[in-house]
């Protein structure tokens, strides 16, 4: 079915950094509704909005780079297409931009290869040199070892973690990495994090709070890395 | 004493990386309402966990008419679950509102829907965790006025002692005229009695302090409560009642919710009020008389809800959505108006007798789940006993009906320990379920027979205040026990799957349906000694409540087995659903003989008296026939 695809850049900031997934997919589904928006719909036994979105951000992490693809059934300017969805939505799950993309451009799910991440660490005793020391362990075993949902599990980081750097901006330590993910699986920001505050590594020092911002997420081309929006297309009636 | 109100986000965001499901404390939905201006300000609770409590209805109604009255602002607050409660306490955390952040204990009122028996004990959880005294004399002059409310007040007596004040009935005009006079009370100095001695003065409330509780002849051990003398309070209090459904809004409450919730859909009440007559039901006395909205009034509230909503959902709802006169124009109507956006019409129940070809084709659009009916018992001597004027035709139509139209799933409900019942009856529930599965194998060809399943829900009949059946005990456990296993063992087909309530909690819930005033003390040492979500199945713990009982010197199986006879002063006498009791004897022995009761939106008026009483009278929109 031809349509016209819509690719959706928003955040999920403040409060909302708690929804989880499927919650953040319902709202925008309403979202959409209520702002009028001609969206097509599928066929079959369940008709549902044709919608898809990009990888899923964990509960509680920061972005201002979350991307939809809504397939309309006829075209509606681009501002008046964001005014309406800004105006539909709550502030902090609020469109900041959007384009025309080619319907048949890749699935953004699998396409977004490339995420940089930054977490600000803040706690008592805790240094740059330390979090460095902790990072530069965990770098050089190659691995992490995480339990998830009781399982146990290793993400290769040669594959996963493209870089890392470590900042300090007063009493708080910025980790800041660049990671690649593939069928072979990707790296968690609290995977990571995980492995640099547990396993004693910090010596004494503790974090008691620990902000996940997710700073911006790319496809890997040939050529350097590609924005979501760069495939926008020229569309007209 | 009261709390500062000021915001206190900061204090529970450190906990919400450490809970399940941290959307049920962020606030910040579509639709909610954030007034900072008016200096009066109300907190409703539902005391159970916010997916549960925001698809409640009445507390929509009441938030968005509390929140349309001059000068008052509404929030809302939901029981915090089990790990969040205790890491509040841990960090020394009160309960908050959720709109704005700030402490329950801040606000001027606080109301509580009395939702059901059950979350009694999450009452006085929601009010310790507020730091509100659980006990109303215990309050001090500053602490808010602690008001309940909704569908469980009918013997409010066991959680009396929580409540300042009770509304009594329809909620949107009383609740307002209540908060208005702790406004122009706490405005002119007034103390929190003389506060109480003017709500005992608005109709349809009732204010347990000013009534004392008097045992003696003619009364059961619990006694009755009697207005103190030279007080304001009514002998009576009677309901409040609204007598035309379409003078309200529709649309009361547009909060739409991050999180799934249990009705996570656009509701539109589409008519309040029962007469059927069920004799076993108490919201068929409570809520009467019927009122229908008009046909036009629904469909464009159902319309401009999902608009404003974005739900991809309507559903009808009330207590019995087919019975309204133009139930089949509106569904058709509202069909043809989402057609291709994806969204689905649905209505909660379907009765047997008003479920027909045109109703079949327009619920559920495309989807065909399950479809539920209650018949309620299973022999046609017991129906007509309990007066669910429904018959085997009925049954065997409506399924017909069904399968033919592609429902492939099919939910029986049944009651349990109705008066009269026998072995007999109980066997007759499989046999009837049995006879839907053979429709269903009659109808539906063999290839496509893999996704059919008729299933059958027994609960445990319940006696309650205002009902016919107000003088019955429980069935004694045992009893109940024996029959769950005859039921079990008297359904033969494996397609036909088979569920019944937990003794336990129906025993404790005919216990606290039955029992006057003392019982609060029993609620209030089982709470103390860890109950709390006890409508939740991994939560419930009888034994501790068995044992608080037993503190006390109360026998909770003896209590709630114990019949009463007719003429005896019930601990409810004092608040009025405005039914003549002498209706309700009556019935009570034409059940006793078999005989049946019209439905008086069809026939002519049966005498139940609400409509004189309420000076009120039925509202029907089209012509029920």
């Amino acid at each position: 079915m031809s349509g016209f695809m819509l690719r959706v850049g928003y955040g999920k900031t403040g409060r909302l950094r708690y929804l989880g997934h499927l919650e953040v997919l319902g709202s925008i589904d309403r979202i959409v509704r209520r702002a009028g928006l001609p969206f097509a719909v599928s066929q079959g036994f369940s008709p549902h909005m044709r919608i898809a979105f990009s990888p899923a951000l964990p509960v509680g992490a920061l972005s201002e780079c979350e991307w939809f693809d809504l397939m309309l059934t006829s075209l509606v300017p681009v501002e008046e297409a964001l005014g309406a969805l800004v105006d539909a939505s709550p502030r902090e799950l609020a469109p900041t931009r959007a384009a025309y993309v080619d319907p048949r451009s890749p699935a953004l799910g699998a396409w977004l290869d490339r995420v940089d991440w930054e977490i600000r660490l803040v706690g008592g005793g805790l240094t740059v040199d330390c979090v460095r020391a902790a990072l530069d362990d965990v770098v050089s075993s190659g691995h992490v070892d995480y339990l998830r949902s009781g399982k146990p599990r290793t993400v290769d980081l040669r594959r996963t973690l493209v870089s890392c750097d470590v900042r300090g901006t007063g009493p708080d330590v910025l980790l800041g990495f660049k990671t690649r993910s593939s069928n072979d699986g990707a790296l968690r920001p609290d995977v990571l994090a995980g492995a640099i505050l547990g396993d004693s590594r910090l010596e004494g020092a503790s974090c008691e709070l620990m902000d996940v911002r997710k700073i911006g997420q790319w496809h890997e081309g040939e050529d350097g890395l590609i924005s979501p929006l760069d495939l926008a297309v020229t569309t007209s009636a | 004493m009261r709390l500062a109100r000021e915001p206190m986000f900061d204090r529970i965001e450190p906990l919400l990386p450490k809970v399940e499901k941290p959307t049920r404390y962020i606030d910040g939905e579509w639709g909610a309402i954030h007034d900072e201006e008016s200096e009066f300000r109300v907190c409703l609770i539902y005391p159970d966990t916010y997916e549960i409590g925001l698809s409640n209805m009445g507390l929509a109604i009441l938030y968005s008419a509390i929140n349309s009255a001059e000068g008052m602002a509404c929030e809302r607050s939901y029981l915090p679950w089990v790990d969040m409660a205790d890491l509040m306490r841990e960090s020394e955390v009160p309960l908050l509102a959720l709109e704005s952040s700030c402490p329950v204990a801040s606000f001027d009122v606080v109301g509580f829907t009395l939702a059901h028996e059950m979350a009694c004990t999450n009452i006085l959880e929601a009010l310790d965790l507020s730091r509100i005294p659980v006990r109303a004399s215990d309050r001090a002059e500053d602490d808010p006025i602690v008001l309940g409310g909704g569908p469980s007040v009918w013997n409010c007596e066991p959680m009396a002692p929580a409540f300042d004040a009770v509304l009594l009935g329809d909620g949107e005009e009383g609740i307002v005229d209540m908060c208005r006079c702790v406004k122009d009370g706490r405005s002119q100095g007034l103390s929190r009695s003389q506060i109480l001695e003017n709500l005992a003065c608005v109709q349809g409330v009732y204010v347990p302090s000013l009534y004392d509780i008097v045992v003696g002849e003619g009364t059961t051990p619990w006694g009755v409560a009697v207005a103190r003398e030279g007080s304001n309070a009514p002998a009576k209090v009677v309901k409040r009642v609204i007598p035309d459904l379409s003078a309200t809004d529709p649309l009361p409450s547009g909060i739409v919710p991050f999180m799934h919730t249990v009705f996570d859909r656009q509701a539109i009440e589409v008519l309040r009020g029962c007469a059927r007559g069920c004799r076993f039901c108490q919201a068929g006395i409570t809520y009467r008389p019927v009122r229908e909205r008009p046909q036009d009034q629904v469909v464009a509230a159902c319309c401009k809800g999902l608009d404003r909503s974005g739900y991809d959902e309507v559903s009808l709802t009330s207590l019995s959505t087919t019975d309204h006169s133009e139930c089949a124009q509106i569904l058709h109507r509202l069909n043809a108006s989402v057609a291709g956006k994806g969204v689905r019409v649905s209505i909660p129940s379907q009765r047997l007798d008003s479920f027909g070809v045109d109703m079949a084709l327009e619920v559920a659009g495309d989807k065909r789940g399950g479809l539920t009916f209650a018949p309620e018992a299973g022999t046609q001597r017991l129906r007509d006993v309990i007066n669910k004027n429904v018959t085997e035709g009925d049954l065997e139509r409506a399924a017909r009906n069904a399968f033919e139209n592609g429902w492939r799933r099919m939910k029986l409900y049944f009651m349990m320990g109705l008066p009269t019942e026998t072995d007999e009856d109980i066997v007759a529930i499989p046999a009837a379920a049995q006879r839907v599965l053979e429709i269903a194998r009659d109808v539906i060809p063999k290839g496509q027979r893999g996704g059919v399943s008729v299933s059958i829900s027994v609960a445990v009949f319940v006696p309650k205040a205002h009902t016919p059946f107000q003088w019955c005990g429980q069935l004694p456990i045992d009893e109940v026990r024996r029959r769950q296993r005859l039921l079990v063992e008297s359904t033969h087909d494996r397609a036909i799957r088979v569920s019944y309530h937990d003794a336990e909690t129906s025993l404790l819930e005919a216990f606290l349906s039955k029992g006057g005033r003392a019982v609060f003390d029993v609620i209030e040492d089982a709470w103390r000694s860890g109950c709390r979500f006890d409508a939740w199945s991994d939560h419930f713990r009888y034994d501790i409540w068995d044992a608080a009982a037993t503190r006390h010197g109360y026998d909770i199986p003896a209590i709630a087995s114990q019949g009463t006879p007719v003429g005896t002063r019930l601990p409810w006498e004092h608040t009025s659903p405005g039914v003549d009791p002498g209706f309700l004897e009556r019935e009570w022995r034409r059940a006793l003989d078999g005989i049946t009761t019209q439905d008086c939106t069809r026939t002519s008026c049966v005498g139940c008296g609400v409509c004189p009483t309420l000076g009120v009278s039925n509202v029907i929109a089209g012509d029920r026939s």
